[in-house]
């Protein structure tokens, strides 16, 4: 394979040529309510070809494996189509040329886990949720783990095989009375593990609990408040709201875009550092190479409050004149690489859990999410669930809190930040343009806001 | 399959009859093999220029099995591969119970409008000038607007073949349009949309150019809002929203688990006379047109609320089966490695008789809601839908006076449509879901806005 695909993006007509051929074996196992709803597996097969001329892309992906020559030739003449109409210059900044072959380091193989047993253990917490008693109805229990066995090939010479984990799951508690529903779920991931899978009786009983809790909550009601932000929340906010501005595929070619994120810029206050890193292990964003051969490395965003750094591709660091940090990555060889996150947070302070509730008169304690959307400076996240903060003390329960605002006003906010940290994985992932879920992590300490609008009952 | 069928397009890349055979030799009672193969091919614009062209072919089969009673699933994207079987037997020894039987053989309409040649033959170069077009009208609104967009052509088979004699195949063709602006402000961004899609080539490019306009030239300027209770215009994307959960309550699964409030309500007088909702798997050139289920059940079209009553709800096999009854051809997977699940095909909502602009020139005070973010985050079985307003414009006196930003809007759906119904609009859009909804108005609908 190696020799070929060498062969293959070698001395072709174009600025660059990569190649990628993939092969990826998955497990999904699904239950809903008492009943198991699915339980398969998939391979999935195939490749792509990119190229590069005078500015233009071509890309090509396919399953069928025979005829590479042809795809090479096709990716580049839409990459020539394309060039001749931007008559461009290709401009992608410097990356080592790498020759490398990664294996996974596991420490418990999902592979050699029987199915039965992978079946017996999920089954065991559906169970669990289902036995948990009124007002818990109903249960919904996922589990999947991928393999991938990844061979990459560059025009400049770079060919790197690798294996890739990613394993993610969650168990959700769902309560029912008079006609209103509530769920918690609490979620697992691994890059290197199943051992992430056993044990988790304590985060069900969790779940279960917490449901049950917002069945009798209240409400919250719509207003303006301080809030403190457990570490799931946090770390959404972070990837949400500034981690997708971060992405220099937005910022390259936007001049007005490049203005608000000036490197220098202070968006925070010196406590705030924000960081994206491909290495982490065992999270789910764990990743030794980016789908353009660039190895990953730790990329602080934000520094003692100003800006410092964004997210590149080859393209979007060549046209800006700056460093490559390996955040080109594909969901698979369906798409061409673009830039994405990989484990994003913000860095731990100093402030305790009690030092944050301390002179909060009326505020909101908001824990776990359950969705968020972002667009542009604009944020909407819905907690999993929420208590009130009365005289500097954890009050009842509430529910259905909805927390929205500006980002840039909302970093500036940020008054606090806990020495405390989590980095949270889950079933889901990330979604950008058509490319979703592709595996991320996200992590945070607590930290507390000020001023943050939330919209629950409406008035 | 006859080979007449597949003349001029896509041949399959697996053989059916051989996977069949072959769970059949390992034991299998029932068998089913469904395959898909795309092509598509877009090409982007991003940033007033044109960024990319690309190709992507791709097939995938997807089979369940029954095995002492026990349902297998598996799917491979591997050209020709036959070891899918033996994942799905796998599969089986630890499946769910197989409460279902795959589909019969039954025979499908084949005068159904889903396949266009000339999106097949849609010139690259023509493609090329729409994206350019796009892009060039849009940076012209004004110094520093961003244009982007997507110009898309694929044409599509589907076919499922059951171990009970079921064979059929259906071929498709399409067209998706995405264009976009986007104006960044230090502390103001601006981004407007306008999306199509078809099985044939039958957009307006002068009618998006001109939304395109008309969308931008309202979210120039924010104007400020205040919360309270006012009637609110939601465009057919965000009309979306609102069916959503309806659509939820309708899934037959949900019925069966449990989920769904309707269980027991069928012929009750849900929602205002106005509101007739149909899922219509025949519409000409819809978007989800197709002649039979991705379980190979024949489709045909059905009221799901009838001035208002509700009429049935949307089964496949499993579902059906569990409620005693026989699948209504709902049974579709939301990817091709996903079972099968209840599902609408092309949701239609009647129109009214009011044109949208109409609407509006009757508001007095109120919005306009193009799109909105973070409504999908409510719980769809209580009817709840809360969002911000992504792109929204504020209405006075029948006028679109500007954009409104930092705004939530809840509606609880249910009362809305029995009793805060006030019209729908004439005209019917695709939605990005492929529904085709008019534009919908809403009284006394809950807006908040920062303090």
């Amino acid at each position: 394979m190696e020799s070929y695909l060498k062969h293959l993006v070698s001395n072709q007509p174009a600025d660059y040529v990569e190649i990628r051929v993939e092969e990826s074996r998955r497990t999904r196992i699904e239950f809903r309510g008492p009943t198991l709803d699915s339980l398969g597996e998939s391979v999935d097969c195939g490749g792509c070809v990119r190229a590069l001329v005078d500015g233009g892309w071509g890309f090509v992906s396919f399953n069928r494996l025979e005829g590479l020559e042809e795809h090479v030739a096709l990716a580049v003449r839409q990459a020539r189509l394309a060039g001749e109409r931007v008559s461009g210059r290709s401009r992608l900044a410097d990356a080592p040329v790498i020759q490398d072959k990664v294996t996974a380091e596991l420490e418990e193989d999902p592979r050699q886990v029987p199915l039965a047993v992978k079946k017996d253990i999920l089954e065991s917490y559906n169970r669990q949720v289902l036995d948990f008693g009124p007002p818990i109805v109903s249960s919904r229990v996922v589990y999947f783990d991928k393999f991938t066995r990844l061979h990459f090939a560059n025009s400049a010479g770079t060919y790197i095989e690798q294996e890739k984990l990613d394993l993610g799951g969650a168990v959700v508690a769902i309560a029912h009375r008079d006609g209103d529903t509530q769920m918690f779920s609490r979620g697992f991931g691994s890059s290197n593990t199943f051992g992430v899978v056993r044990g988790f009786e304590e985060a069900v009983e969790d779940a279960c609990r917490r449901a049950a809790a917002l069945i009798e909550a209240p409400v919250v009601e719509a207003g303006e408040y301080t809030v403190i932000v457990d570490p799931i929340l946090a770390g959404v906010f972070v990837h949400e709201a500034f981690g997708h501005l971060s992405e220099a595929d937005n910022v390259y070619e936007n001049p007005n875009l490049q203005k608000v994120m000036t490197l220098g810029r202070e968006f925070g206050g010196p406590h705030l550092n924000i960081y994206d890193t491909g290495l982490r292990p065992g999270v789910r964003g764990y990743l030794k190479y980016d789908d353009e051969g660039v190895p990953t490395q730790r990329t602080y965003l934000i520094k003692e409050g100003k800006l410092v750094g964004r997210l590149h591709s080859r393209e979007t660091a060549g046209k800006m004149g700056e460093k490559v940090t390996g955040n080109a990555r594909a969901l698979d060889y369906r798409f061409p690489p673009i830039c994405r996150m990989r484990t994003t947070g913000i860095e731990p302070g100093e402030a305790t859990f009690e030092d944050m509730l301390k002179g909060i008169k009326l505020g909101v304690y908001v824990r776990s999410a359950y969705g968020g959307e972002t667009a542009g400076e604009m944020f909407t996240f819905t907690a999993g669930d929420a208590r009130m903060i009365r005289d500097g003390k954890l009050a009842e329960v509430v529910k259905n809190v909805t927390l929205t605002g500006n980002v840039f006003q909302t970093l500036k906010n940020i008054d606090m930040i806990g020495n405390d940290e989590r980095i949270r994985d889950g079933a889901g992932g990330c979604g950008k343009g058509r490319q979703g879920p592709l595996a991320t992590s996200m992590g945070s300490p607590h930290i507390r806001i000020r001023n943050v609008v939330i919209g629950g009952k409406a008035r | 399959m006859t080979a007449r069928a597949r003349e001029g397009k896509t041949a399959f890349a697996f053989d059916a009859e051989a996977l069949l055979d072959k769970a059949r030799r390992l034991g299998c009672s029932e068998a089913e093999v469904f395959e898909t193969g795309v092509v598509t091919t877009p090409v982007s614009f991003e940033n007033n220029k044109l960024k990319s062209v690309q190709t992507a072919e791709t097939a995938v089969a997807a089979v369940r099995v029954i095995k002492d009673g026990r349902l297998g699933f598996a799917t491979s994207s591997r050209s020709g591969d036959t070891e899918v079987v033996e994942m799905a037997v796998r599969a089986a020894a630890f499946g769910p119970e197989a409460a279902l039987s795959f589909a019969a053989p039954s025979p499908v309409r084949t005068d159904l409008e889903t396949y266009d040649e000339a999106v097949v033959d849609w010139p690259l170069e023509e493609m090329l000038s729409v994206g350019e077009e796009l892009t060039d009208h849009i940076r012209s609104f004004e110094d520093g607007v961003l244009g982007g967009a997507t110009v898309e052509r694929h044409r599509a088979y589907v076919r499922v073949a059951t171990s009970a004699g079921q064979d059929v195949v259906t071929d498709g063709t399409g067209y998706f349009l995405l264009a976009s602006g986007e104006l960044v402000e230090p502390d103001n961004m601006i981004h407007i949309f306008r999306f199509k899609a078809g099985r044939r080539l039958d957009f307006d490019l002068e009618a998006i150019k001109s939304d395109l306009a008309r969308m931008f030239r309202h979210a120039r300027h924010n104007v400020p809002f205040r919360g309270g209770r006012y009637p609110v215009v939601f465009s057919p994307m965000a009309a979306m929203d609102l069916i959503s959960p309806v659509a939820a309550c309708v899934d037959g699964m949900a019925v069966v688990k449990g989920e769904s409030p309707w269980r027991d309500r069928v012929g009750e007088k849900l929602f205002a006379d106005e509101f007739t909702l149909h899922d219509d798997p025949t519409l000409p050139w819809g978007v989800h047109t197709t002649p039979f289920d991705d379980e190979g059940v024949p489709t045909r079209k059905r009221a799901i609320i009838d001035r208002g009553v509700l009429k049935d709800f949307l089964l496949d096999l499993r579902s059906g089966k569990a409620l005693g009854r026989a699948s209504t051809g709902n049974g579709y997977r939301a990817v091709p490695q996903a079972m099968p699940a209840p599902r609408a095909s092309n949701l239609v909502l009647e129109p009214g008789k009011t044109p949208a602009a109409d609407l509006v020139a009757e508001i007095k005070e109120g919005l306009l809601v193009e799109r909105l973010m973070g409504a999908w985050a409510g719980n769809p079985y209580a009817g709840q839908v809360s969002g911000n307003v992504h792109i929204g414009f504020k209405i006075e006196n029948g006028e679109v006076t500007g954009r409104v930003k930092d705004c939530m809007v809840s509606v609880s759906v249910f009362e809305a449509f029995k009793t805060g119904l006030v019209a729908l609009g004439r005209e019917l859009e695709v939605t990005p879901d492929g529904a085709l909804l008019p534009h919908i108005l809403l009284d006394g609908v809950s807006v908040s806005t920062k303090a």
